[in-house]
């Protein structure tokens, strides 16, 4: 079996790089080691959405009873989504836990990931102050999502102003990740977010 | 074989990738092998990958549909189309990626040609050859067709090929002819009755074809007739059994065939009806004119009409026939083991079971339940097999499998390095290779050494403790401070030797030793018809061991103090003798293991106030060896319990590590049977029990 999971993988390894939709998309795998069970994978954020532009990196480990278990997929790049855990980049989607199915492949999770950015689902959330931010005040959440992934995945065009907002928490003496995590869950109050850091 | 993935078709025939795909299974993503069809959804996979996907979910690995093993039906069809797809992808990659690659080169030539070809079809030559010559056609047909006039490489080469299977093919019809008599018509019957079941794709065509014969049949009936009423002619006793299996089918199909079907199903059910079935043709042959069924009653088995005075006679025949094809069926098909919960089924019941399969039944529960499940799984996967392994071979498979598994990723790359020693072997030969193995594994040695080293000193501090505590010992606390205390000892011992290439050596030197014992042992081992003597002999020593050790029992604590006090020397000499003794008994390897074992925790107990300088002189190899033992199980505490129960041992095989867990772990087994009672024997510090294996060691006791 575990013969079975490295085989899969090599091929789908192939199939990934050979399929014209993610090669247009710019989705890619690359393997980290020779072993076939750990593999890193980079999607674009999808077109409009607060994550286009950015290039988003994941760990994916393939477990050795795959394709029977599901791969066990996390983002690396820091991701401001309901789904996503901001802190672990842990995700929250059904195929990647009971819902997965044999006859899913990479290819299929990495456009499940990839659909799961455009459309998030607030109700089954993985990270609940973007979900509650994500259905209480939606501008928040996007111009939070658009910030983080300016400052982590490489998207251009952040507003001008949170990125002040940001500086002016460091000028304290604070982390600069944790000044903007604090300013994201306190949607942008700088206040409350020096309250929450002090704390 | 290599690995063959879609994507070795070219991006320009998405068609042929498509075909690959279709042909695989999404589980393993390899040609399906005994493919299954789940019949609610008509998603295939192979037998063994969807039984196995069962185990974590009951659902198709494609639309999540409900769906349990028992649902599960054979499609043979696919099976077939995916052997000769295999078959003939090599050849077909080849054709099409030359073609390609012609295709790609010659782009503009080719466009020169669709217009020397359009001018052709205006030219009045036939459309047919110029839709050949046109390479830009993408569909399969195109390319083939395309391929063929050019007469360039790939031509060449696909012929064979062709000439190969349409011999094949002929092959097979050359089988199923059976009667040169009947010709054609037995032929067909024969091959729509053999494969009917697994390929309804052709039912129909041959159902029609099968009408033609039977009418051929019956009209060629004035010259057959005679030799089938006699039945003397093996001819038509082969061709009329399989009329009969045709005959319900083209029933259905024609009205015409209806009529004629009587004729030839009633000509030999059996000895005693020849007669009235032959006398029955003559009519029946007349009878292929429509509405001639006055006297008749349909038969309610075979839907055959038959005259109703042998309606009784006819049914029986029938029904006995179906009931003969039933129970041929049921043996065709074997049995699947059924799936059983583990947790209920007791040890004794599944060893039983995995010897019954012949099973290897060593390891824990888990590790033998995992590998009963995996036979089952295997097993009923070949099940599904139209021709199914033998339950041997799969057992054999898994085994294999097994140890691919077990055997860690850097080790299997590695080359293993294995001492050889065989009987016949002169005494240069072994030490030859001795030299070789202690070379080739010199890294290992040195660092089992220094570990051990590394744990001495973490030990000595704290047996000094121990030692302290020692005679005040309750009888709760004492097995775990005993532990202890051996190690301490033994480490203490081996401290004072100098250690260096001797030790190395020595060691080693040991180590060999038991290994060619164990080999021998194995082999012992291997025949269990053979009674293993020397080892019954001290298991049942052991058990009598075992009950003066429970007399002993409650005085333990007063017992060892007393050792400690007055006998330790002579005791240290003794236990050491015995030690000697045994090693030198080559046979008896039970007793060598035990006696080391029970050596060492005699000498810990009885050394621990005495000097440890006399212990090191005469323990020295005993200890040494324990000590390379432990020093693989313990390199992470030290104060893990050397009790032999706590021992996990380390498959780490043919290398010296894995020599020294193998010793450890056969020592273990040895003591179970046992039923412990070295351990208990000793831990009493009862100088019979130490001493029991050897007659002048007794003496000097007493």
């Amino acid at each position: 079996m575990a013969t079975i999971a490295a085989s899969r993988i090599k091929r789908e390894l192939k199939e990934v790089k050979a399929d014209a939709e993610l090669i247009k998309d710019d989705v890619s795998v690359e393997l980290m080691d020779n072993s076939y069970l750990a593999l890193t994978g980079e999607i674009p954020g999808p077109k409009d959405t607060p994550y286009e532009g950015g290039t988003f990196h994941l760990k994916i480990i393939i477990p050795e009873t795959y394709p029977f278990n599901p791969p066990q997929v996390s983002f690396t790049t820091k991701i401001w989504h309901p789904n996503i855990s901001s802190v672990t980049g842990a995700i929250c989607l059904d195929i990647l836990k009971d819902q997965w199915a044999a006859a899913m492949t990479l290819r299929t999770v990495l456009l499940s990931v990839q659909a799961l950015l455009s459309l998030p689902e607030p109700d089954d959330p993985q990270d609940a102050v973007v979900a509650q931010q994500y259905k209480e005040n939606q501008d928040a959440y996007r111009r939070t999502a658009r910030h983080w992934a300016c400052a982590y995945a490489g998207a251009k065009s952040s507003s001008r102003e949170l990125d002040e907002k940001v500086e002016r928490i460091t000028e304290m003496g604070f982390n600069e990740s944790d000044a903007r995590d604090a300013l994201s869950s306190t949607d942008w109050d700088v206040g409350r977010a020096v309250e929450k850091l002090m704390s | 074989m290599a690995l063959t993935d879609p994507t070795d078709w070219p991006g320009s025939m998405p068609d042929l990738r498509t075909i690959d795909n279709l042909l695989r299974c999404s589980i393993c993503f390899e040609y399906l092998n005994v493919a299954m069809i789940i019949p609610s959804c008509s998603h295939n996979y192979c037998s063994l990958c969807i039984r196995r996907y069962m185990k974590y979910k009951r659902q198709c690995p494609s639309c999540n549909i409900e769906v349990s093993a028992s649902e599960l039906c054979n499609n043979r069809t696919l099976d077939e189309l995916v052997k000769t797809f295999v078959a003939v992808r090599p050849y077909i990659l080849k054709i099409c990626k030359t073609f390609d690659a012609e295709n790609q080169e010659g782009c503009p030539s080719s466009d020169k040609d669709l217009k020397t070809s359009k001018q052709q079809v205006k030219s009045g030559k036939s459309q047919v050859f110029a839709s050949k010559q046109s390479p830009k056609k993408s569909t399969l047909a195109g390319h083939f067709t395309a391929v063929k006039p050019s007469k360039t490489a790939p031509v060449s080469n696909s012929e064979p090929y062709q000439a190969k299977t349409s011999a094949d093919d002929f092959n097979v019809l050359d089988d199923d002819f059976v009667s040169p008599k009947l010709k054609s018509p037995s032929r067909t019957d024969r091959h729509s009755s053999n494969r009917l079941g697994t390929r309804p794709a052709d039912d129909r065509s041959l159902v029609n074809q099968i009408n033609d014969d039977v009418i051929d049949i019956t009209e060629d009936f004035g010259t057959e007739r005679p030799t089938a009423s006699t039945s003397s002619s093996p001819a038509a006793g082969q061709a009329t059994p399989i009329r009969r299996q045709a005959t319900p089918r083209s029933n259905q199909a024609t009205p015409s065939s209806n009529q004629a079907m009587p004729s030839c199903s009633q000509t030999t059910p059996s000895g005693s009806q020849t007669t009235p079935s032959g006398s029955q043709t003559t009519p029946g042959g007349s009878q292929t004119t429509p509405g001639g069924s006055r006297d008749k009653a349909e038969c309610p088995v075979c839907g055959v009409p038959v005259p109703t005075k042998y309606i009784n006679t006819h049914l029986d025949a029938c029904l006995k026939r179906t009931q003969q094809t039933d129970t041929n069926k049921r043996i065709q098909k074997r049995k699947r083991i059924p799936a059983m919960v583990w947790k209920l089924v007791p040890d004794k019941e599944i060893k039983k079971k995995m010897r019954h399969y012949n099973l290897s039944i060593k390891g824990k529960r888990h590790e033998l339940i995992k590998r009963l499940d995996e036979f089952i799984l295997m097993y009923n996967a070949q099940c599904d097999a139209a021709n199914p392994k033998s339950a041997e071979e799969i057992a054999k498979e898994v085994e294999k499998m097994e140890q691919l598994k077990t055997q860690p990723p850097q080790l299997k790359e590695a080359k293993v390095f294995k001492l050889k020693i065989e009987k016949g072997q002169t005494e240069d030969q072994m030490e030859k290779s001795k030299q070789e193995y202690l070379s080739a594994h010199k890294d290992q040695f040195s660092q089992l050494i220094a570990v051990a080293r590394a744990r001495m000193k973490g030990v000595k501090n704290k047996s000094s403790k121990t030692e302290a505590a020692g005679p005040n010992q309750t009888d709760a606390s004492q097995d775990s401070n005993e532990a202890e205390t051996s190690t301490s000892s033994e480490d203490s011992t081996a401290s004072d030797r100098p250690v260096g290439s001797v030790t190395e050596n020595s060691a080693v030197q040991e180590l060999e030793d038991v290994m060619v014992l164990e080999d021998e042992v194995e082999k012992q081992q291997e025949d269990k018809r053979i009674p293993r003597d020397a080892a019954q002999d001290t298991s049942q020593e052991d058990a009598e061991s075992d009950r003066t050790g429970s007399l002993f029992s409650e005085g333990s604590g007063g017992e060892e103090a007393m050792g400690n006090n007055g006998e330790s020397e002579e005791m240290v000499m003794d236990t050491s003798e015995s030690s000697l003794h045994m090693k030198q008994d080559d046979a008896d390897l039970m007793a060598s293991f035990s006696g080391s074992d029970v050596h060492g925790q005699a000498d810990c107990r009885i050394l621990v106030p005495s000097s440890p300088s006399v212990a090191s002189k005469d323990g020295m190899e005993d200890s040494q060896s324990q000590n390379m033992t432990r020093a693989k199980n313990e390199t992470s505490s030290v104060k893990s319990d050397p009790a032999p129960d706590s021992l996990e041992p380390l498959c780490i095989p043919e290398s010296p590590l894995s020599v020294v867990a193998e010793t450890r772990r056969r020592k273990r087994k040895k003591q179970d049977c046992g039923s412990n009672a070295s351990d208990s024997g000793s831990s009493f510090g009862d100088g019979d029990n130490v001493l029991r294996r050897s007659k002048r060691e007794r003496k000097m006791v007493k």
